[in-house]
């Protein structure tokens, strides 16, 4: 009877942890899906129009147009711009981001009201970017090395069937300067975009969703594509955001010199005309 | 009303069925009874006021909050700052039991802290992160209490105190229709119960931690509520029982009106829940009442019919139909006057009011149904129990105590009616100074106000206030065009009303949308305090406003920017004081210093308090509908205008003096203490009813005001002194309560039944002597003016009410035997009628006395004199002793005036009566 019982028990084993691991056919870690999904979407650069409309919980709505910049350099090193285009009376309010390895995040906030540079302070990532709900640190690429991804069961969204992988700061630092204790990712199995990614605080409470819609091929990487709608919900405050891509280019890699604070505070208008010749040649 | 009380008594056992059956479907009915206790029931059910409260939430979002006072001489250590960030975090977690309607916790660990220094802007949250050195602790203490938008609001200025505050996620508007939805009270309970499971888990761990806010108020008093019933009710019952067990020496007796209360409750409880009537903090004490003033009835009731009882030698039935032809007008006019008086009560816009007026109005109508329907029944099944007490005290009902009570009666008689210019004279030295001080009471119409201020809520409240602001908020909403609160322009005249408003030292904090951008100003600059100010230029306010996420400053600007909010959180809960203060922002918006401004002053506070205007118009309009009830019944009942005057002066000097107390010993005019006057009038008319009700049947029966008042006095002493003293103790038994209002409600109540004694056994007999009550037609009695009507050729063709009506303008006059009336050749104009009595007249003719006629009863004479205005022609005197109504020339143009129909049928039958006394003297003359 005793003998009998082990094998018994040894294929119950198994059969559980066949469950938990949802019967993957693969052995791909959340980390390596992450790494897929980089090496098919990440970009490099963007120079990208975007509209930016935020729904409060009254259903009021507030539309600001936005041109974002990124470039990520060959050291890695991650530069960000935001410069507002409408309405007219915050027109070149920019926000300069720069994420070096090893080095803390630096923000630059100047106001052309003030003529004035700001620095925002490491926890400013966290904070709402500019009347929206996101954050500013949600607006930045996926970095792999700063969070672990645990891939959890296989899931269906939409119709299609996703990996999903829970983010988390590797470290306390790193977790200090982010908003979210965990970060839970939708990524389609079929093409590896990003789908869906819920925001979950310290006290594992469901903060955000973002979900990502109209993806589009992008010119300049083969195979990549980039959602040009995103739509942020707050569920603790019952209001939404949307950023909507209306005019973007890629990969192009001579945009570096926007990325200093001497362009933001004397921003000139033959930036703006070369970024206009620039988004022309995505017609 | 004597028929319904035999019937019942003679269906005894359908009747019973019948209210078995209909207590039945009220108590099922009754399960769906609300309970509500917000302060909505303090608010007026439309108004003006109510439509701009509710314009502010919808733009400005609502106001509904509970919150955590957390207090500790180390808060700012590393320690007790964990623990308080744990406790936000539970606090947080929307996944915990009660907490899922919690839409954000606002706190030292989530609210914005706007800091710049040396060219760096921070925008996060002060303590995202607890530091472990004791000086970035200490770094983070300054900055929290030098924050503008956090001292007061979030932490206290010295750093030892702070709110977590919870913005509660209840659908809007919760007031629409005036009717507070039930999901609100459950949300309450659910978070209150919530919040304090969590807060168990951190006692100990702080000098002094607790939960205020609305759902904490609105739970407690629920419970106060619940508390008080089950409390008052028993109390009140055992009171009533003993009283009524002890003066009637009956043990049924003393169970019979808790049976009617009872039934009375349960009926009101159906009623109630039918017609979606909740219960509130004053309509609660409704059963008490049904209890305490339902009993003074059944005691009229069973006292008459216990000795009645005796009298028929246990004949049940007619012992039931004398006490019902006995007592029954005076249990239907008392029925309409206490009804009247707590329905007068919900003549008031005040929601909380008017349920309690109906309630109560409906409460003691069931009561005067069960005592008229139930109780009748109930005597014929229990008539044993009766008769065997009855049997052995033989009727002597009431014993040395009606000794007493007769002796009492005719001090009254010696010392009060015989010199009622004194009384009068006393009761009036007493009354001007009570108009003085009655002209002191102040208003209030305070939720908080309503507590016992030694209880903890309230002292949780006083403490949060004292550390941090007050609980009432001020909405002050500044209009304009969209746009118009993104410029320099109006939001420096923002700032300066702001600026204004701060100065004035009741208010705890003011915060606008100018604050927000003074400080994001400031910090740009360093934090340089000189920068605390908007800055000059428009597109610089647009860009500082894009640091804010909407809601972060939607409870100060609307999303168009046509509006400006600013909220003012004040201690001061005395309603006068708190309208002062909202005339104080208006007059200085409107004085011209900021600009033309167009702007509204609302909020849950704001409203609540200017309806103490309402309680004083309710006041007025309760009082004067009691006095004016009162008026009529004494009018109708007695025939006379002064009666009904003087009855209402009576029962208003009491309400001088209870508003005299109130001035003197500083307790303000009240939902409860507004409701004492009007049904204090309603139950204490029931006495001086009772007393002139019967004073009406003795002044028939004998026929002398004096006689009649002594007879009245020694019969209704007893049972007015009885039914008082039990009243009074009732209304005693509220001071036990929860509630101030109903405390107040009851001492108030209890001072004014024993007023109202005193103004029945003394004023009201002072004043009824100065009445001539008995009428000529009173003294006449039915037969006689019944014979009179049918002889008297004066009377002919004519109503009974203008025989009436004639008589009342007569004078009687009564003459002896031999008497002359009329002498030959004087001047008179009065002509007579023979009520009583033989008379002769007679002339003298040529030195012979002749006799010309002879008159008795409903003759008529002297008409000559009174139509030509001439001298007599003959001698009249009386055979035996007689009575004559005597009518003159000014009486009859009276009646000409009033009554021309009367006066043409007089006139008709005067000039028939003048033909046949021609006829009759040409005939003599032919002879």
């Amino acid at each position: 009877m005793k003998a009998l019982k082990t094998p018994v028990y040894a294929a119950l084993l198994i059969a559980c942890c066949l469950v938990l691991t949802g019967f993957r056919k693969d052995s791909l870690t959340g980390r390596k899906i992450i790494d897929e999904y980089l090496s098919r979407h990440g970009l490099t650069s963007k120079i990208e129009k975007i509209k930016m409309v935020t729904l409060d919980s009254r259903g009021n709505v507030d539309t600001k147009e936005v041109l974002r910049l990124f470039l990520e350099d060959e050291t890695h090193a991650q530069y960000s711009l935001l410069r507002f285009l409408n309405p007219e009376n915050i027109r070149g309010v920019a926000l300069l981001s720069k994420q070096r390895e090893e080095e803390e995040y630096e923000q630059v906030l100047y106001m052309p009201a003030l003529e004035q540079l700001r620095k925002i302070s490491g926890s400013g990532q966290k904070g709402y970017f500019m009347g929206s709900d996101f954050a500013y640190e949600d607006l930045l690429p996926e970095n792999p090395e700063r969070y672990e991804y645990k891939r959890g069961l296989n899931d269906y969204l939409e119709g299609a069937e996703c990996y999903t992988i829970t983010a988390k700061p590797v470290d306390d630092s790193i977790g200090s300067n982010t908003g979210y204790a965990k970060r839970d990712i939708w990524i389609s199995q079929e093409d590896y975009t990003i789908l869906k990614i819920d925001f979950f605080t310290t006290e594992n409470q469901l903060l955000k969703t973002l979900r990502f819609t109209q993806f589009k091929m992008v010119v300049g990487k083969e195979g990549a594509t980039l959602a040009s709608r995103a739509e942020m919900t707050h569920h603790l405050k019952d209001t939404t955001s949307m950023i909507a891509v209306t005019r973007g280019i890629y990969q192009k890699a001579d945009i570096k010199h926007f990325f200093n604070e001497e362009s933001l505070r004397n921003w000139k208008t033959e930036y703006d005309e070369q970024i206009r010749d620039i988004l022309d040649q995505s017609n | 009303m004597w028929r319904l009380i035999t019937f019942s008594h003679r269906q005894a056992i359908p009747v019973l069925i019948l209210t078995g059956l209909l207590t039945a479907a009220a108590g099922y009915l009754a399960k769906n009874l609300r309970l509500e206790v917000s302060s909505d029931q303090l608010l007026p059910r439309v108004s003006s006021l109510k439509q701009d409260y509710e314009a502010a939430l919808a733009e400005f979002g609502s106001d509904k909050i509970a919150a955590v006072y957390v207090e500790d001489a180390d808060l700012f250590t590393p320690g007790i700052l964990k623990r308080l960030r744990e406790l936000n975090d539970r606090l947080s977690d929307r996944a915990q039991e009660g907490l899922s309607s919690v839409k954000r916790v606002e706190s030292i660990f989530t609210v914005n802290n706007i800091q710049g220094s040396d060219g760096w802007l921070e925008t996060g949250p002060l303590l995202e992160n607890i530091p472990s050195d004791t000086a970035k602790i200490e770094e983070k203490r300054h900055q929290a209490t030098t924050n503008p938008m956090l001292v007061r609001s979030v932490i206290s200025e010295d750093g030892k105190a702070t709110l977590l505050t919870l913005y509660l996620n209840v659908d809007e508007p919760a007031i629409e229709e005036g009717e507070p939805s039930q999901k609100e009270n459950d949300v309450d309970r659910e978070v209150y119960e919530g919040v304090e499971r969590i807060l168990e888990e951190f006692q100990g761990d702080f000098d002094d931690i607790f939960q205020i806010g609305s759902p904490a108020l609105q739970v407690r008093m629920a419970d106060y509520i619940i508390k008080d019933q089950r409390f008052l009710l028993p109390l009140s019952g055992l009171l009533i029982a003993i009283l009524i067990g002890v003066s009637l020496r009956s043990v049924n007796a003393s169970v019979l009106p808790l049976l009617n209360a009872l039934l009375s409750t349960v009926w009101t409880l159906g009623f109630m829940a039918y017609f979606g009537i909740p219960l509130n903090m004053l309509n609660y004490v409704v059963p008490a009442l049904i209890l305490i003033v339902g009993a003074t009835e059944d005691v009229h009731f069973l006292a008459e019919y216990k000795e009645l009882r005796g009298h028929s030698k246990g004949d049940s039935p007619l012992a039931i139909l004398m006490t019902s032809r006995k007592v029954g007008l005076t249990l239907i006019l008392t029925a309409i006057t206490t009804v009247f008086g707590f329905a007068a009560t919900s003549i008031t816009e005040i929601q909380g009011m008017q349920h309690f007026g109906h309630t109560a109005a409906i409460g003691m109508f069931f009561r005067f149904m069960a005592t008229v329907f139930f109780l009748p029944a109930y005597l014929n099944l229990t008539d044993r129990f009766f008769s065997s007490k009855t049997k052995k005290e033989g009727g002597d009902h009431g014993g040395w105590l009606k000794q007493k009570t007769d002796r009492m009666a005719q001090g009254i008689i010696d010392n009060i009616v015989s010199h009622p210019g004194r009384i009068i004279l006393l009761f009036t030295l007493f009354a001007i100074p009570g108009l003085y001080y009655a002209s002191t009471v102040q208003l209030n119409n305070d939720l908080l106000s309503f507590l016992r201020q030694e209880s903890q809520t309230v002292q949780h409240i006083r403490t949060a206030t004292e550390r941090l602001s007050g609980s009432k908020v001020v909405y002050l909403t500044i209009k304009g065009n969209p746009g118009d609160f993104k410029t320099a322009r109006k939001l420096k005249q923002i700032k300066a009303i702001g600026d204004s408003l701060k100065a004035i030292e009741e208010f705890d904090t003011v915060i606008s949308i100018a604050d927000y951008l003074c400080l994001v100003n400031q910090e740009m600059f360093g934090g340089d305090k000189a920068r605390y100010a908007i800055p000059d230029k428009d597109s610089a306010i647009a860009q500082y406003l894009l640091f804010f996420h909407r809601s972060d400053i939607e409870s100060y600007v609307n999303a168009d920017y046509s509006q400006a909010n600013m909220v003012i959180r004040t201690h001061v809960n005395n309603s006068t004081r708190f309208n002062g203060l909202m005339e104080d922002i208006s007059r200085r918006l409107e004085s011209g210093r900021y600009g033309p401004q167009v702007y509204t002053i609302t909020g849950k506070a704001v409203l609540v308090s200017s309806a103490v205007d309402k309680i004083a118009i309710s006041q007025i309009a309760s009082l004067g509908s009691m006095a004016g009830l009162l008026f009529i019944i004494t009018c109708v009942l007695f025939v006379s205008l002064r009666c009904g005057i003087y009855a209402v002066v009576a029962n208003l000097f009491s309400v001088i003096v209870l508003f005299a107390i109130m001035g003197v010993l500083g307790i303000p005019l009240n939902v409860g203490t507004c409701m004492v006057a009007a049904i204090t009038i309603g139950i204490g008319v029931d006495d001086t009813l009772h007393l002139m009700v019967r004073y009406n049947r003795e002044l028939k029966n004998l026929k002398d005001e004096k006689k009649a008042l002594h007879q009245a006095l020694r019969d209704e002493l007893l049972p007015v002194l009885v039914t008082s003293l039990g009243l009074s103790g009732g209304f005693l038994m509220l001071s036990f309560s929860s509630f101030v209002p109903v405390q107040q409600f009851g001492i108030l109540s209890a001072v004014v039944v024993i007023l109202a004694v005193i103004v029945d056994l003394i004023l009201t007999p002072a004043l009824l002597s100065t009445i001539r009550l008995i009428t000529i037609w009173d003294l006449l009695g039915l037969g006689l003016r019944n014979t009179l009507r049918e002889r008297s050729s004066l009377f002919q063709g004519m109503s009974n009410m203008q025989v009436k009506k004639f008589i009342l303008l007569s004078q009687l006059i009564e003459c002896k035997a031999g008497e002359h009336i009329i002498k030959d050749g004087e001047w008179g104009n009065e002509m007579y009628v023979v009520v009583d009595g033989d008379l002769e007249v007679t002339k003298v003719i040529e030195g012979k006395k002749i006799t010309l006629n002879e008159l008795t009863m409903g003759d008529a004479f002297g008409e000559i004199a009174l139509m030509a205005r001439c001298q007599r022609t003959a001698d009249i005197h009386s055979r035996s002793d007689a009575k004559l109504l005597s009518i003159d020339w000014e009486s009859l143009e009276k009646i000409q005036r009033t009554s021309p129909r009367l006066a043409t049928k007089i006139y008709l039958n005067l000039a028939r009566i003048l033909g046949a006394r021609f006829a009759r003297s040409a005939n003599q003359m032919s002879k």
